[in-house]
């Protein structure tokens, strides 16, 4: 049993139809595919010939066609005779490795601050990212060199109130400096264990969505 | 000989409104309006159908929501807001109005 969607002329059809899509804004390039699925899937049925998948997608028309129609840029790649351009994800790998980069080397401000700015305006510049994915990146790697300073100057001052009490002698002091764990180290240490995993994840997800247009920036000479 | 690209543009000049009549009564999936459509020869290329409701979706002339289908994955089912009902409304008066002119100067210089 074979749906429409898995017959090897439609798996053709829709990838050549995401690779343009990457000329449109995410959401509309998934919206327009999603159209195109539920179209194929209800012009065929199950099983379809040969000769009716074939007619189905002429009648549909080419995909660069329907991302013209959908107002794609015609982009660089166009203007130059098809010719793909290989290095047009170099924003957005500037913009992961500079925040990335300005996050690890947060104790080196000199050099932090300006890849940090320069990491933003890199991100904001970004071709394939939505605005939602923009923001997510601003939000999370853009604060994130921020993030592990505070936290650790918060488990920081935490300690160094012990100490100082410790010194001191009073009797308030003790029941941090006993517990091993204070309740606000631990909660600096969940904070800082979620942030790193949703620093993480942000990244993978802008990487993945990067690398999708980078792929097939390549893959249309076919 | 009519100029192909004379029907082009007519074509896609009223294509965004017979959508919207289409939709005045019942809400439709794609595939139906495509088969609609094409069926009266509004359509060059079956797929260019589906841009355009995207944009009438965001420019809120019609609406959207899923239904599950026999067929395959749910489907998107269009249909009229207000909005769109009222652009339906003012596209009717300026085509018959249109048509009665372009009637008259085509018919009836043949007349005189």
């Amino acid at each position: 049993m074979m749906t429409a969607l898995d017959h090897p002329l439609v798996q053709d059809y829709l990838r050549r139809l995401h690779e343009e899509a990457v000329r449109l804004p995410v959401d509309e390039g998934r919206e327009l595919e999603a159209q195109i699925r539920e179209h194929l899937a209800d012009a065929l049925g199950e099983n379809p010939s040969e000769s009716a998948v074939r007619e189905a997608l002429e009648r549909l028309g080419a995909p660069a066609a329907l991302v013209d129609e959908a107002g794609g840029v015609p982009g660089p790649d166009a203007a130059a005779g098809g010719v793909p351009v290989h290095d047009s994800a170099w924003r957005e790998v500037g913009a992961l490795v500079l925040l990335v980069g300005s996050a690890l080397f947060f104790w080196l401000w000199p050099l932090a601050v300006p890849m940090w700015l320069a990491g933003l305006v890199l991100l904001v510049l970004s071709r394939r990212w939505s605005v939602a994915d923009k923001l997510l990146g601003a939000l999370v790697l853009g604060v994130g060199w921020l993030a592990p300073v505070l936290a650790g100057l918060m488990t920081f001052a935490v300690d160094a109130q012990t100490c100082s009490t410790g010194t001191d002698g009073q009797v308030s002091c003790t029941g941090g400096g006993d517990g091993g764990l204070s309740a606000t180290n631990v909660v600096a240490i969940v904070l800082t264990v979620a942030f790193a995993v949703l620093y993480v994840w942000t990244l993978v997800r802008l990487a993945r969505r990067a690398a999708r247009g980078a792929a097939e920036a390549v893959a249309p000479a076919a | 000989m009519t100029s192909p690209s004379a029907v082009t543009q007519l074509r896609r000049g009223v294509l965004e409104h017979c959508v919207l009549a289409l939709l005045q009564d019942d809400e439709r999936y794609g595939y139906d309006l495509v088969t609609e459509l094409s069926e009266a020869g509004l359509l060059a290329s079956e797929g260019t159908i589906y841009p355009l409701l995207s944009r009438l979706r965001k420019e809120e002339l019609v609406r959207t929501s899923w239904q599950e289908s026999p067929s395959g994955p749910p489907r998107r089912y269009y249909s009229l807001t207000d909005r769109g009902r009222s652009a339906l409304a003012d596209f009717t008066t300026s085509w018959t109005d249109f048509r009665t002119s372009v009637d008259h100067i085509l018919l009836g210089r043949g007349t005189r």
